[in-house]
């Protein structure tokens, strides 16, 4: 079955790229409630947003390098976590990222009703 | 516990040195919180296997860390096709025709076959995997070989080793010969050749 496996491989990889675009927009959104790596990744995961550590992590760290988190250890259980949380800055962005969401949206709903009434 | 130091050990070798600490320790604690949401839900210790498995499932430490490292490459996408392009044209205008006359020297002009280390080393390397080391009589049917053939042909390190291994001269004087022998001066050993014809002395 290679054709079958070969569409499976395409479709993986064109839903990745999907999600990969609104990795940054989930976690921003998702960090407006302070959290640390584990709880983070396991609440997308329940959004159905399953990322796994390796993406996870390194984006993190990009996005506070950006200044769109800020990050401080703290000791909780006896084991010293980073807890992760939106800045301000990361605030704005989120808006405006969250715009730019909607209006996406809009625009694929607008070409999806065109195609529809395309093949009436 | 052993385990998960070594796992970031080798993560932490790859990593650049300004952030390796904080990355390991991040990933240190990631590890931990999922050891114990893991002993949690299994309600008992893990076992070494299962601490295996979690770090197998995360993967190679050298992916780990690549992923915390800027993305780069020696030759850049942007300019891939072009390097590509320049190879390839290296390979038709270059090593081809090199090849091309190299084997001809080789098939039509003796001398050169004689003189020229490629062959030598080739026709060395043959003659010592089948003669010296295939079978078990080798080093002395390799000697009468040696001895028996034309001097001109018999290839120098073959025979030093032959000897070597047929008891007949030192290790130290082996090396010695085989470095003396060994010229990448052409001129060199065709004069030398013209003097004494049996490169090697039997002692």
């Amino acid at each position: 079955m290679e054709i079958g496996n070969e569409a499976d491989a395409l479709l993986e990889n064109l839903r990745l790229e999907l999600r990969r675009g609104c990795l940054v927009l989930a976690v921003l959104a998702q960090l407006r409630t302070e959290q640390y790596g584990y709880t983070l990744r396991k609440a997308l995961e329940e959004h159905g947003l399953a990322i796994d550590e390796g993406t996870l992590y390194p984006l993190l760290r990009r996005l506070e390098s950006q200044g769109l988190l800020v990050s401080e250890w703290r000791a909780e259980d006896k084991r010293n976590k980073r807890f992760y949380k939106i800045s301000r800055d990361g605030k704005l962005v989120l808006k405006q990222l969250l715009t730019e969401w909607q209006g996406i949206g809009v625009s694929l709903d607008e070409i999806l009703k065109e195609s529809v009434h395309g093949t009436h | 516990m052993e385990l998960i130091d070594r796992y970031l050990q080798a993560v932490k070798f790859w990593l650049p040195s300004e952030q390796k600490q904080d990355i390991v320790a991040e990933l240190s604690a990631d590890i931990h919180s999922q050891i114990d949401e893991r002993e949690s839900a299994l309600g008992r210790k893990l076992s070494d296997d299962d601490v295996e498995q979690i770090l197998k499932q995360r993967g190679r430490p050298l992916l780990v860390a690549e992923k915390y490292l800027p993305q780069k490459s020696l030759i850049g996408p942007v300019l891939f096709p072009a390097y590509r392009f320049v190879l390839k044209l290296a390979l038709l205008c270059y090593l081809v025709p090199w090849a091309g006359v190299w084997i001809a020297l080789v098939v039509l002009n003796p001398s050169y076959r004689a003189n020229h280390l490629g062959i030598a080393a080739i026709r060395d390397a043959y003659i010592l995997w089948f003669n010296t080391i295939t079978e078990s009589e080798r080093p002395e049917l390799a000697v009468q070989q040696m001895e028996s053939a034309p001097v001109a042909s018999r290839p120098r390190c073959a025979q030093c080793l032959a000897f070597r291994l047929g008891g007949r001269i030192g290790i130290w004087d082996l090396l010695r010969r085989v470095v003396a022998e060994t010229s990448l001066d052409d001129d060199r050993v065709r004069h030398r050749r013209r003097q004494n014809r049996s490169v090697i002395r039997v002692a």
